[in-house]
């Protein structure tokens, strides 16, 4: 009886679960005839409501993974809440994609010799979204709240030397600093200093977050927390960029940005035509998507600090720069990177990506993977393998690396890069936290090697990980002193003169890569799938998708 | 009665106390803190740092800490979001009926479907209707819930397009699949649960009787023997709520459903301790509420029972 209930059990568990795979496997690329026509998956689907106006308008929804935790611009930080405050406010200096700075809230604009003040001539015609217009006296309110109110944030980090603001009459304003600022006009035109409607700031107060008033192309609606932000179309809107494929109010009537953190969620939710456009998917199912005709992916490759694993100088056994140089040549990024995004990676060689300005191209070109090269050079720090267990040893101690991993940002190439480790001879002990536990064990200097990476337009930021200044309760986790690397990163900070700023980091990048402080892994590009009716699709100089240019075409 | 009651609620005013410690010393053993955790990847100065960190109190001694927390969770005030400054009983307040609807709808469906699957096999049992109610059974106790909730969105969602994938606003259409995905598991369990009880009840003499008497079957089933059969089985569902609430995290995190499980999860990665602490000791008071609802309950429905 036991026995003919347990063949029966196993049968019909067996017949389920291949009948319930069966139906619900991924449609393969032989599945799609070749002579398909590429259909929006709303139309496959009628679950997907989607209100169209015929010109190009209705409600674009996006996918994005994480939530932003507030909306104000000047309490900021994160990558999500730079996304929604691009569409809700406007800078006072638009940059294009090329790097070029061109007129947005001020029409023109005056440093002084020092480049601790800087004077703006405002635009007259713009309003806030609740009527109030905008002033003088509001770039005042709004820098002066960053300085004041918050606590931390992408702003106040920028604003960190900020004096005062001075109104000279309605129209202009004088903002001033302590120490020289040579980049502020960069800075500037950067979501996280976008300008706020004094009147809301005063209104909401410590709520501000939850109530953005600005003067951007979209006006806030809604936020339902862990579900959805509502944005609705700004119909006064008349002062975009003049670098945009379009002017005027934009032609979408809403955006919802949808909160899905599961990458799996965010893929489906696109191909039921929940959402026009999810960020950040899955790169094997995505291309698949792509390839079956049913959507577009769209990479940006992100300049700044690529993926890379930093390597503690302080700790056996990379405190021996053969060992540090040998991991660097026992890793193949072309293949890993090929094994883990398919085609929406790229393979990176330094400590910056190609695509950011003053990127040194003789640094990047200094170690290529070579096994051999890797392997004599272990032979020569004295680690052999000397049992046949795959381990190297030194005087009774295996070759080990403390690899201290953080999940959510490394699970697509963490055990391949731990296998070529490996492959090398070096014993791997990975160990995974997230970013709070991380960063309390990387500044005990626990690990041999962590993953860092920044997205910036700006190189300044090898200085917050690079500077010996910054090892003790800092992100400086290389451990790693050098003099000469303190004093390029050091006159970098406020070299006034580009092509003297350009050169202290060729010099930094060209330190870093000859003392094998990194392992390169993989630059950052931000991938984005979407619908094939979505049109007008663009990336801002950093990576964030303009969405002022967008319609929904059917 | 009230001497009863009165004894329930100094017990579980200790068991809350019990758990708001337990997950206060296990949240500040994890390694990092909020500010850490705020940080992460971006800068901040080492003093920047040090000044927030004075300023979220967390310089203070561990006791000290949880002391300053306990007078306020007794006035009231379960504290602010270290994030984003919202007050916790406000993020709660606010996420907590989608849980609850999530919930109780897994547990009606659970129950329902348990009820016939179990009351079928003891009936039938023996047959190859028995058999089948426990191979589906064991089935749906082995399958993990995140599977089967992809697989639900698989067919239903991308292929046949009939229920959405992601759970918007309050409309029964998002509501469908994360019930099934949380309750199947659940009523796969019941199930068991009602078999046994069906069966120890229907071999009893008062049955037999009943059927002597020339009651017809269903009657006996239903009229005699599923009401007593249903005494464990109530207790059991009530304590299954547990499992329910716990479940409810995985389930709205595939199906990006709004709700305190998806709330604890965001607010553990970001060490934001007042937030945990507060979705913590709110799931343990609806737990224990929950409990003593059953309790009273069986024994108001079995007069054997007496509460002491």
């Amino acid at each position: 009886m036991f026995r003919k209930q347990a063949v029966f059990v196993v049968a019909l568990v067996i017949m389920a679960s291949m009948l319930l795979n069966a139906c619900g496997a991924q449609p393969q690329s032989t599945e799609a005839p070749a002579t398909e026509q590429i259909i929006p998956a709303e139309t496959q689907n009628p679950v997907a409501t989607q209100e169209d106006t015929g010109n190009g308008g209705g409600t674009l929804s996006i996918g994005i993974s994480v939530e932003p935790e507030t909306l104000d611009p000047g309490d900021a930080v994160y990558i999500a809440e730079q996304f929604v405050i691009m569409n809700l406010f406007d800078t006072l200096i638009t940059m294009d994609p090329k790097g070029d700075l061109h007129s947005g809230l001020a029409t023109s604009w005056t440093p002084n010799a020092e480049y601790t003040e800087f004077t703006f001539d405002l635009r007259q015609d713009v309003k806030f979204h609740d009527g109030t217009p905008f002033n003088a006296a509001a770039v005042k309110a709004t820098f002066d709240h960053i300085a004041n109110d918050v606590d931390t944030s992408g702003g106040k980090t920028m604003l960190a030397n900020y004096t005062e603001s001075v109104v000279g009459d309605d129209f202009t304003v004088t903002v001033k600093f302590s120490n020289p600022y040579p980049t502020f006009l960069n800075d500037v035109s950067r979501p996280w200093l976008g300008i706020s409607s004094p009147a809301a700031l005063q209104e909401y107060g410590a709520d501000y977050g939850r109530h953005p008033v600005g003067t951007g192309p979209f006006i806030f609606e809604d936020w339902t927390a862990q579900e959805q932000i509502v944005l609705a179309k700004n119909p006064d809107y008349s002062w975009g960029a003049e670098f945009s494929a379009h002017q005027g109010p934009v032609a979408l009537d809403e955006i919802i940005f949808r909160i899905l953190p599961e990458a799996a969620t965010r893929l489906t939710a696109l191909e039921t035509g929940e959402i026009q456009i999810a960020e950040e998917p899955p790169a094997l199912d995505a291309v698949a998507l792509e390839d079956a005709g049913k959507a577009v992916v769209t990479t940006f490759a992100s300049p700044g600090m690529p993926s890379h694993m930093m390597i503690n100088t302080e700790k056996p056994p990379t405190d021996d720069i053969r060992v540090r140089e040998a991991m660097i040549y026992a890793v193949n990024q072309e293949e890993l990177v090929q094994t883990a995004f398919n085609r929406l990676g790229s393979p990176a060689h330094s400590v910056l990506s190609p695509t950011t300005w003053a990127y040194n191209e003789e640094a990047g070109n200094i170690y290529r993977y070579d096994a051999a090269k890797a392997a004599s050079l272990l032979d020569e720090a004295g680690w052999v393998d000397n049992n046949g267990d795959g381990i190297r040893e030194k005087d009774g101690q295996n070759l080990t690396i403390t690899y201290l991993a953080i999940p959510a940002y490394e699970e697509a190439f963490m055990e391949l890069l731990a296998a070529y480790l490996q492959q090398a001879g070096f014993e791997v002990d990975i160990r995974t936290m997230d970013d709070a536990g991380i960063f309390a064990a990387g500044s005990a200097g626990e690990h041999n090697i962590l993953n860092m990476g920044w997205v910036s337009i700006d190189p300044g930021v090898l200085n917050i990980v690079y500077n010996s200044a910054n090892i003790d309760g800092g992100s400086a986790f290389t451990r790693f002193v050098n003099a000469d690397l303190d004093a390029a990163l050091n006159d970098a900070q406020t070299q006034t003169d580009r092509e003297k700023r350009k050169a202290d980091y060729m010099t930094a990048q060209q330190i870093i890569m000859e003392n094998a402080l990194i392992i390169p892994v993989h630059n950052y590009n931000r991938a984005f799938i979407m619908n094939p009716s979505v049109q007008g699709f663009s990336f801002d100089i950093e990576g964030y998708p303009w969405l002022y240019d967008i319609t929904l075409n059917q | 009665m009230s001497a009863y009651l009165f004894r329930r609620l100094l017990t579980s005013l200790l068991v809350l106390f019990g758990v708001s410690i337990l997950v206060f010393s296990i949240i500040h053993l994890v390694p990092g803190d909020p500010v850490s955790a705020m940080t992460g990847r971006q800068k901040v100065s080492a003093e920047q740092a040090a000044e927030l960190r004075q300023k979220l109190g967390l310089n203070d001694p561990i006791p000290v800490q949880y002391l300053n927390y306990v007078s306020k969770v007794l006035h009231g005030d379960l504290g602010q979001s270290l994030r984003n400054k919202v007050p916790v009983s406000e993020a709660i307040v606010e996420q907590l009926p989608s849980t609850i609807q999530l919930a109780f709808s897994a547990l009606v469906l659970a129950a329902v479907i348990g009820l016939i699957l179990g009351v079928l096999a003891a009936t039938r049992q023996g047959t190859w209707v028995d058999s089948l109610s426990m191979t589906l059974s064991v089935s749906g106790m082995s399958i993990p819930t995140f599977w089967l909730g992809l697989l639900f969105i698989f067919f239903f969602s991308v292929r046949l397009g009939l229920l959405p994938s992601t759970s918007t606003g309050n409309n029964l259409k998002s509501l469908i699949l994360p019930a099934l995905t949380l309750g199947l598991p659940e009523a796969a369990i019941i199930s068991r649960v009602v078999r046994a009880s069906m069966l120890d009840v229907l071999n009893k003499e008062y049955i037999t009787t009943a059927r002597a008497k020339g009651l017809r079957e269903y009657l006996v089933v239903l009229r005699h023997a599923l009401r007593n059969a249903l005494i464990p089985v109530v207790t059991f569902i009530g304590l299954q709520m547990g499992y329910l609430l716990a479940g409810s995290t995985i389930v709205e995190s595939i199906f990006a459903r709004q709700g305190i499980g998806r709330l604890a999860v965001s607010a553990i990665a970001a060490r934001d301790y007042p937030m945990v602490q507060g979705v913590v000791l709110v799931t343990a008071t609806v737990y224990v509420l929950i409990n003593t609802m059953t309790d009273m309950f069986y024994s108001v429905i079995n007069p054997q029972i007496r509460l002491k």
